[in-house]
């Protein structure tokens, strides 16, 4: 029987061995130098809405298989190109967890939850007369969920009296408001098709007053967690009507 | 190009690492809350610490005893019952008997997930027979985690 320690380190070298498998979309399309001096001769005004982005979030989907199957959650979003360096980005999804702990505490909730905020893009873009593919991001969220949960099997003994009683929580309500900062990378590997990751450290957790507080917050993570996450997502872009580049005679 | 995938090579790593790095399972605190009861004369209409030798106290109605004629006594730490609202100690020294009853409220508190939960006590009133001792007095009549001295008995 493995300790706790030894079944983080056994966590992290699996999911060094994933990351580096998925790295392999870092070997993206290379930045002509040539094509720059040619877009900057003939630079128009292009629309400010260039693409719409959606994606699907693998390592959530993955996580509840491989890694911890209390927790399932699933996770997608939307973003919004704006001149190939702003992306407003809506991301949402719904959790369902039925963890049981070593004291034989069990927590159970289900609930959906939100993320707006924003990403922009740190890379340059070389051809501004179609939208980028590749983006290497930072970006801030605001986060909320609102979910039910129950906590059971609370067992209290008292060695001197010997005497045991079990509590529960049950049917409670809250919501959940906290900020997250954001880093990442998007790849276009093949025409319009995308793959991606982010890290994400998420903050300032704000719930409402309850005498039972939840043990996990959908779509942020475990309330006594580090705050650290992880995405990883397949995509499609979907491209908005630009104005064509004319060359100069 | 280079740097910037040496960049995020190092973000994925990191956050990967990171994401694993959550605090150790477990319960890391003492959640077991007894009542403290100080031993005290009167000097001078001077309240000041008092030593018993010798001390012997058990429950009523319990076969374990909590201080077997432990000697150098000042103070004692007495377990309340957490399912009835009614517990009795028997204190002898010096072969003397005297029977402390109190009377108290019964509070779970939720800690956590992996803590579970905690009996805290809210005291309504305590009786004593005076055979050796004189007063017993609430000074802090919420007994929590935390060591303060909830009575003061009076010798």
């Amino acid at each position: 029987m493995l300790s706790i320690n030894q079944r983080k380190i056994f966590r992290s070298c699996i999911s060094l061995l994933i990351a580096l498998f998925l790295i392999q979309p870092c070997f993206g399309k290379k930045h002509d130098k040539k094509t720059d001096k040619k877009s900057k001769k003939s630079e128009i005004k292009q629309p400010l809405l260039r693409a719409i982005g959606l994606q699907v979030d693998v390592a959530s989907l993955i996580g509840g298989k491989l890694i911890s199957s209390d927790i399932q959650s699933y996770e997608a979003s939307v973003d919004v190109n704006l001149h190939n360096a702003w992306f407003p980005t809506w991301e949402f999804g719904y959790a369902n967890i039925n963890h049981t702990e070593g004291n034989h505490a069990q927590f159970t909730a289900n609930g959906i939850f939100n993320r707006i905020g924003f990403n922009i893009n740190l890379l340059k873009s070389s051809d501004q007369s179609k939208p980028i593919g590749s983006i290497f991001y930072a970006g801030l969220r605001i986060g909320h969920s609102t979910f039910h949960y129950n906590i059971a099997n609370l067992v209290i003994t008292d060695p001197y009296w010997k005497t045991t009683q079990v509590l529960s929580a049950l049917n409670n309500q809250t919501s959940a408001t906290w900020g997250e900062f954001v880093a990442g990378v998007r790849v276009e590997i093949i025409k319009d098709i995308t793959l991606g990751w982010s890290a994400r450290l998420r903050t300032g957790l704000s719930l409402s007053k309850n005498s039972f507080g939840p043990w996990y917050v959908p779509g942020y993570g475990k309330v006594n967690g580090s705050g650290w996450g992880f995405t990883y997502t397949i995509g499609y872009l979907i491209p908005m009507k630009s104005n064509k580049q004319k060359t100069k005679p | 190009m280079n740097r910037t995938l040496i960049i995020v090579i190092l973000i994925t790593m990191i956050s990967l690492l990171l994401t694993n790095c959550s605090s150790t399972g477990g319960c890391h605190q003492n959640n077991y809350v007894v009542m403290t009861a100080g031993l005290h004369t009167l000097r001078n209409d001077t309240l000041i610490g008092f030593t018993l030798d010798s001390v012997w106290v058990a429950g009523v109605g319990n076969d374990s005893v909590l201080y077997n004629n432990t000697p150098s006594v000042t103070q004692l730490s007495l377990p309340l019952q957490e399912n009835k609202n009614i517990t009795q100690f028997v204190i002898r020294s010096n072969a003397v008997y005297d029977t402390l009853t109190c009377y108290h409220k019964n509070i779970p508190q939720y800690i956590s997930l992996e803590c579970g939960c905690e009996m805290n006590y809210q005291l309504d009133s305590i009786t004593t027979t005076h055979h050796l001792i004189k007063s017993v007095l609430i000074v802090q009549k919420n007994v929590i985690n935390q060591p303060t001295e909830n009575i003061q008995i009076l010798y």
